[in-house]
């Protein structure tokens, strides 16, 4: 059945495409011309439409900005995982650069003093260290397979470290020379007098040099080297400086504290000396003060124990031929007669390690061995010697204080 | 458990003794972690468990130097016994307290050791040993708190708190 028509609807559709038609035709431009319609109805919409066009643009960057956070938030955790992996890169090159610059110094220690002197040294890195505040020894990465053995001199381009005590296969114990229970012989090196050095408190970082002779003029800032006479350590090894003077208290010798080169606590790799042979004829013009101060180095490290027998007086005196123009003191010639002799060289790890307190064969023990109050003349014998630190030293060899030739 | 536990944290703090705390050394000090260990542990469970700690972590030390075996487990073995007798005594609770307390042990195990470092025959100055002494004891006081409060916490309701195995 059909639909009856609606004409009043019919009616307002056609008035309503009539209308439309009528707008189309009044807009109609004559080319690009706006019609004044049309120009009406822009004027009133434009800013609607910046309106709108400005909130839609908002709407985008939130979007986007919503959208790229988390792709940044990514990206970020990416580049911080690669800093800290380059950083971490970074620090163990940093370590690797300091590492290498400290066995540079080593290498150029060994290069410009030590081979001079005569000393086969051999590197070696800290390992490990007394746990408490009372000892002083640390365990360093050499042992028996790399030809240490007991009482061999430890040393770093600063000065004298200690000497080993116990040895393992692929370890060594080393006796820091702070140790309460280290003794090294040593001397005053501007007036080559003989004292013992004792270890305090290892962590105090402090020595105590006894036994000076009592008419000999105690100094701030002297220099402490090692005597070599009849120690199990070598001569002409510098330990320190003096840093305060005093008298014992029985008063009949000199006492000082000695403040040492070497910073034990920051020990990381240090030279061990295996043994010696006869030093360059003219070490001691390329050798930078003040090594090679006391005696030059000569026999075995450990070669002699306190308390041993040595040679027969009048033999073997312990003075190796010393170079041409190299002046020797009376108190570093002093010995007691039987006294053992560097030169006599006994294999080095034969025999028990020295037990404690009696590390050095002390030119001046208790009890009076060589050296010990023996008026001592001062020795200059033409030899510039200002007390230097060997850290203060020039870098070159050769440069150091002694002409050769002028002593003596 | 507990046993097992201590007997790491015994282990970790030798390894660090050894190692690194020699890079954080003040006045030429470092502090002492196997003191603070049975400290903390005689003060929460009395003497006897204490001093047996003290006794072994002692012992521990010994054996790493390898000399003179006895000097640290005899020091600590009297450490754990004394702050432990103060168990039941003190306010668990409080840091000032374990602060000060742990000062006073370390300074205590300090000096006896330095009486057992005389008998056998190792002279050092007795000025010297003192300023060793109080500097040390101060420092590993000082680091008591960073450490106490999770000791505590895992005694009460952690690893720490398991019955003895």
């Amino acid at each position: 059945m059909a639909r009856p028509v609606n004409y009043k609807r019919a009616v307002l559709l056609a008035f309503l495409i009539f209308i439309t038609l009528a707008v189309v035709k009044a807009t109609v431009s004559q080319g690009w011309q706006l019609s004044p319609l049309g120009s009406a109805a822009r004027d009133i919409t434009g800013p609607l439409q910046g309106v709108a066009m400005k909130v839609g643009q908002g709407v985008r960057g939130v979007f986007s900005f919503s959208l790229g956070l988390v792709k940044m938030s990514r990206q970020n955790q990416e580049y911080r995982k690669r800093i800290e992996e380059l950083e971490g890169s970074l620090r163990i090159y940093q370590e690797y650069a300091l590492e290498n610059q400290r066995l540079v110094a080593l290498q150029n220690f060994k290069s410009a003093t030590a081979n001079p002197l005569g000393f086969d040294t051999m590197t070696a890195a800290v390992v490990g260290r007394d746990p408490g505040n009372w000892f002083g020894t640390i365990t360093i990465n050499r042992g028996t397979l790399d030809g240490v053995a007991v009482n061999m001199t430890v040393i770093t381009p600063a000065g004298l470290v200690g000497r080993i005590i116990s040895v393992a296969k692929n370890t060594s114990e080393v006796l820091l020379i702070t140790d309460p229970r280290s003794g090294v012989g040593a001397l005053l090196q501007q007036t080559r007098a003989p004292g013992l050095l004792q270890g305090t408190v290892s962590t105090r970082g402090r020595l105590q040099m006894v036994h000076i002779s009592s008419d000999i003029k105690v100094e701030e800032e002297q220099v402490v080297v090692t005597s070599g006479t009849g120690s199990l350590f070598l001569g002409g090894i510098p330990v320190g400086s003096v840093s305060k003077s005093g008298r014992e208290p029985a008063g009949l010798f000199n006492s000082a504290e000695i403040t040492p080169y070497v910073d034990f606590s920051r020990l990381e790799e240090v030279l061990v000396v295996r043994g010696t042979r006869q030093a360059e004829g003219d070490a001691l013009s390329i050798v930078l003060p003040p090594w090679g101060q006391g005696r030059i180095p000569s026999g075995s490290p450990g070669s002699i124990r306190a308390g041993e027998e040595g040679a027969p007086a009048g033999q073997g005196d312990g003075i190796v031929e010393e170079p041409q123009g190299r002046n020797r003191s009376p108190a570093t010639g002093a010995k007691k007669p039987g006294q053992g002799s560097s030169g006599n060289v006994i294999p080095q790890n034969q025999g028990p390690p020295a037990p404690a307190n009696q590390d050095s064969g002390q030119p001046a023990a208790p009890g009076g061995s060589g050296g010990q109050g023996v008026p001592v003349t001062p020795d200059t014998g033409g030899r510039q010697t200002n007390p230097t630190h060997p850290e203060n030293l020039p870098a070159e060899p050769g440069q150091g204080t002694i002409v050769p030739g002028t002593a003596g | 458990m507990r046993l097992l536990a201590m007997l790491g944290l015994i282990l970790l703090a030798l390894f660090l003794q050894i190692t690194v705390l020699n890079e954080i050394m003040l006045l030429g000090v470092k502090p002492d972690l196997l003191l603070m260990l049975v400290v903390f542990y005689a003060f929460l469970r009395g003497p006897r468990e204490g001093g047996f700690l003290g006794f072994t972590a002692g012992l521990m030390a010994d054996l790493a130097i390898g000399r003179y075996i006895g000097l640290n487990a005899l020091s600590y073995l009297a450490v754990g016994c004394l702050v432990g007798l103060l168990e039941s005594k003190l306010y668990k609770e409080s840091s000032i307290i374990i602060v000060v307390l742990t000062g006073a042990a370390s300074f205590l195990g300090q000096l006896v050791y330095y009486s057992l470092l005389a008998y056998s025959g190792i002279y050092v100055s007795p000025m010297t040993a003192l300023s060793v002494m109080l500097s040390s004891s101060v420092y590993t006081a000082l680091l008591v708190p960073l450490f106490y409060k999770k000791f505590h916490r895992s005694s009460t309701r952690g690893w720490l708190s398991g019955r003895e195995t």
